[in-house]
């Protein structure tokens, strides 16, 4: 089994009485896993939390060896890793050098020359090179995506936390994020929270999925869809026994849940298992 | 491998002091660019340097008082210091207002290096205006005509000023995450400094917590006089902005001993600088400022220069050629005995109440007249108007208004004695709002209507020929009895009748 760099175990977090995180236990490796959920699962809080930004109310975790409960691991753990949060932010008025130059700083990297130099590898491995002098408020939302997401890989940290990346990105700003990320997973811990079960599909070699604070699933991609198997199939109608069901393109339903007797059955998706890891609770949102 | 693919590098050394100053520095310089090239820095100082370098003023300005011109600087700095004090804190809250704070919070330099960084890159903002502060004094020092010697104190109030204010715009951006807080902390400043300025009655200690000391006298003091707590106030200025910055570190978690005894020692300064500056001035000063009123010849040079003397204190001796150069023109158009009569011209001041006192020096003893320590333009005027006065009338005691053949002389004398004295006149009649008035020294020279008519009608007059009819007459002319209408027969011209509102007046 492949070492782990990044461990968590018992994480839990409360807000307001509600545990946002509850006890959450993870091991990641090298490679991008997948955190998948729904709104209010915990996703951002747990990436919070592995992120250094939140100090969970119970539970410990490494990263790449560096223990964030003293302040001295935290420094350390921040040495290595990268985090792009959901909405991460710009300053308008920068350019995108200047933009990834400030964060580069704010990573203690100091040495002037060096440090320009790192700004303009990240931004050349983003594809921004050529807009590296324009200011962020003149780029697009995709080119914005990017300059975080160079920002967030200034110093090639080790460990890096997307959270939700392609968010409002056109489908070929996201092909092309998706490339970028993928790249990054290369020799590093990624961990991505999406609600794009086709990133996770396309990216991911292990998937997480969380709901109610909670961890769902935690294996493969392949193991996700697994949990689907046999539990998928067509009708000419609507059936009652469906956790979910919509009518496809050929005028049949698709369903997902606990077949009848004779039922015929299809292929399972990464979705379908992803639906089923949620547990037993109605799924009525994704439904049509 | 790509270019984003992770290569495998070596552990990172561990972090220490050194890296830590290294990575505020380095901060510190970049924000510093971005403070310095802030749309409200440029703007402000571009409008800074468009009224220092504007051309035109007036002609007072060739003969600056060095120990006026210090605190002059300070208006512009403190107007400065406001710009910066909003782009301060505007930079500081800049992760906040654009939404950065979520991703900045995890990187490695802590928030209170950060704020350091804030704090130092207030820096090169403050150099710029000590720079222009320094161009500013050297410009004026230069002049041919300065007189008098500028305070170092003084004239780092400004650039600390900006450093307070810079610093308080860090502190507040740190305690209060809102953008309006410092556009209406900069109106409490301007309040502040403008009420207790208007409350000159306010105990030294409580004006000296303003920012700037203003102090708006009618003229100008030796140096020595003005005994304003200077070194004092800079202090104060510069230990506030060390708490400020304590304070702004500590806000944002620098919660280090060094942070602690570095703001209980900056305390501990402002509240010493703040008692201090009540002890101002000293006994010393105010003795020197009584016996400067009272008995000036004791302190004064002076200098023979044919039949005249003139008095000064040291700062103003260079000015004597100035005063001669007008003396010996006034004696010149007198002619006669006025031009051999022995005169001596006292400088005096009333440095009673210090520089921001507003009352006039007592009338000069018989035989002498009164230089003010202010010179060039209208000073000028009023300084030949207090020549001719000694020739014609011989003391400055107010009496009432000149109604009658000294009143015409002494005004006509003045204006063909100044450089551009007919339109200084002009000018000095439309700034009191009454056409017959020179403000010489210690007392006004006025004139009633009628006698100004007479005035501007042997003004309209060839100089030479007025000139000749003065020399001529002057022994009448000059003398108490002679009225307007026979002083404007003497001299080629005729004078109005006298009106209701003439008779109005309290005759000399």
């Amino acid at each position: 089994m492949t070492r782990p760099t990044v461990s968590a175990a018992g994480l839990t977090l409360s807000y307001r009485g509600t545990r946002a995180v509850d006890e959450v236990t993870l091991r990641l490796t090298e490679g991008v896993t997948g955190l998948l959920g729904p709104n209010g699962a915990g996703k951002t809080t747990l990436l919070r939390i592995l992120a250094t930004a939140t100090v969970p109310d119970n539970g410990a975790f490494t990263v790449l060896g560096h223990d964030p409960s003293t302040a001295t691991g935290r420094q350390d753990a921040r040495r290595v890793l990268g985090y792009l949060p959901q909405n991460p932010g710009f300053h308008p008025d920068f350019t995108a050098f200047e933009f990834v130059d400030y964060v580069a700083i704010l990573k203690d990297l100091t040495d002037r020359r060096s440090r320009h130099a790192e700004a303009r590898r990240v931004l050349d491995a983003v594809g921004l090179a050529d807009v590296r002098g324009k200011r962020i408020r003149k780029l697009s939302g995709g080119m914005k995506q990017r300059v975080a997401l160079a920002a967030a890989l200034v110093g090639d940290p080790g460990f890096l936390v997307l959270d939700e990346p392609t968010v409002g990105l056109d489908p070929e700003q996201r092909m092309r994020f998706r490339e970028l990320i993928a790249e990054a997973g290369e020799g590093r811990t990624v961990l991505l929270s999406t609600h794009q079960t086709e990133d996770v599909a396309m990216l991911c070699h292990r998937v997480v999925v969380m709901d109610k604070g909670r961890v769902r699933f935690d294996g493969t991609p392949a193991e996700l869809t697994a949990v689907a198997d046999g539990r998928v199939w067509r009708s000419t109608e609507r059936q009652p026994g469906a956790r979910a069901g919509w009518r496809t393109g050929t005028g049949e339903f698709r369903n997902v849940g606990d077949p009848p007797e004779g039922a015929r059955l299809v292929e399972p998706t990464l979705e379908d298992g992803y639906l089923l890891a949620l547990g037993g609770d109605p799924v009525a949102e994704v439904a049509v | 491998m790509t270019a984003l693919t992770r290569t495998p590098v070596t552990a990172p050394a561990p972090p220490s002091a050194r890296d830590g100053l290294r990575a505020v520095l380095a901060l510190a310089r970049v924000e510093a660019r971005r403070l310095l090239l802030h749309p409200l820095v440029l703007v402000s100082l571009a409008g800074y340097l468009a009224l220092l370098l504007w051309p035109g003023g007036e002609p007072e300005d060739a003969y600056p008082v060095l120990q006026d011109v210090d605190r002059e600087t300070q208006f512009g700095q403190l107007l400065l210091g406001l710009a910066v004090m909003i782009a301060a804190n505007l930079g500081v809250l800049r992760s906040h207002r654009r939404g950065t704070d979520g991703s900045f919070a995890v990187l490695v330099v802590q928030p209170w290096r950060r704020t350091c960084a804030h704090v130092l890159s207030v820096l090169p903002t403050v150099l710029v205006g000590a720079l222009i502060v320094a161009g500013q004094f050297t410009a004026e020092a230069l002049k041919p005509g300065a007189v008098g010697h500028g305070s170092v104190f003084e004239l780092v109030t400004g650039p600390l000023l900006i450093l307070l204010l810079a610093v308080l715009g860090v502190l507040l951006g740190r305690l209060i995450r809102s953008s309006f807080v410092a556009p209406l902390a900069a109106v409490a400043v301007i309040a502040a400094a403008f009420v207790f300025v208007a409350d000159s009655s306010s105990p030294a200690w409580l004006r000296g917590l303003a920012p700037v000391l203003f102090d708006e006298g009618a003229r100008p003091l030796p140096s020595g006089l003005l005994g304003r707590p200077a070194g004092w106030h800079a202090l104060y200025l510069l230990a506030l902005a060390v708490l400020a910055a304590a304070g702004a570190v500590r806000a944002s978690g620098g919660r280090t001993r060094a942070v602690r005894a570095t703001a209980l020692t900056a305390l501990g300064a402002v509240v010493a600088a703040v008692v201090l500056q009540g002890t101002a001035p000293s006994d010393a000063v105010r003795e020197a400022r009584e016996v400067a009123t009272r008995d000036p010849a004791e302190v004064q040079d002076c200098v023979r220069r044919g039949p005249t003397t003139y008095c000064a204190f040291p700062e103003f001796t260079p000015w004597v050629d100035e005063w001669a150069r007008v003396t010996d023109r006034v004696r010149s158009l007198a002619g006669g005995p006025g031009a051999e009569q022995a005169l001596t011209v006292r400088q005096k001041v009333n440095a009673l109440d210090g520089p921001s006192g507003t009352g006039e020096p007592s009338p000069a003893a018989p035989g002498e007249v009164t230089a003010s320590t202010a010179w060039g333009g209208e000073r000028e005027l009023e300084f030949a108007a207090s020549v001719a006065r000694g020739l014609v009338v011989g003391h400055e005691r107010y009496a009432g208004v000149f109604c009658d053949a000294r009143g015409v002389l002494t005004v006509w004398l003045a204006i063909r004695a100044t450089r551009d004295g007919e339109a200084l006149f002009e000018k000095t009649g439309e700034g009191y709002n009454s056409p017959g008035v020179i403000q010489a020294p210690v007392t006004a020279v006025a004139l009633r209507d009628r006698e100004l008519t007479v005035v501007e009608r042997l003004l309209a007059l060839p100089r030479e020929r007025v000139g000749r009819a003065v020399r001529a007459h002057w022994a009448e002319l000059s003398a108490a009895g002679t009225t307007t209408d026979r002083a404007a027969t003497l001299l080629g011209v005729t004078a109005p009748a006298e009106t209701a509102a003439d008779r109005e007046w309290m005759c000399a």
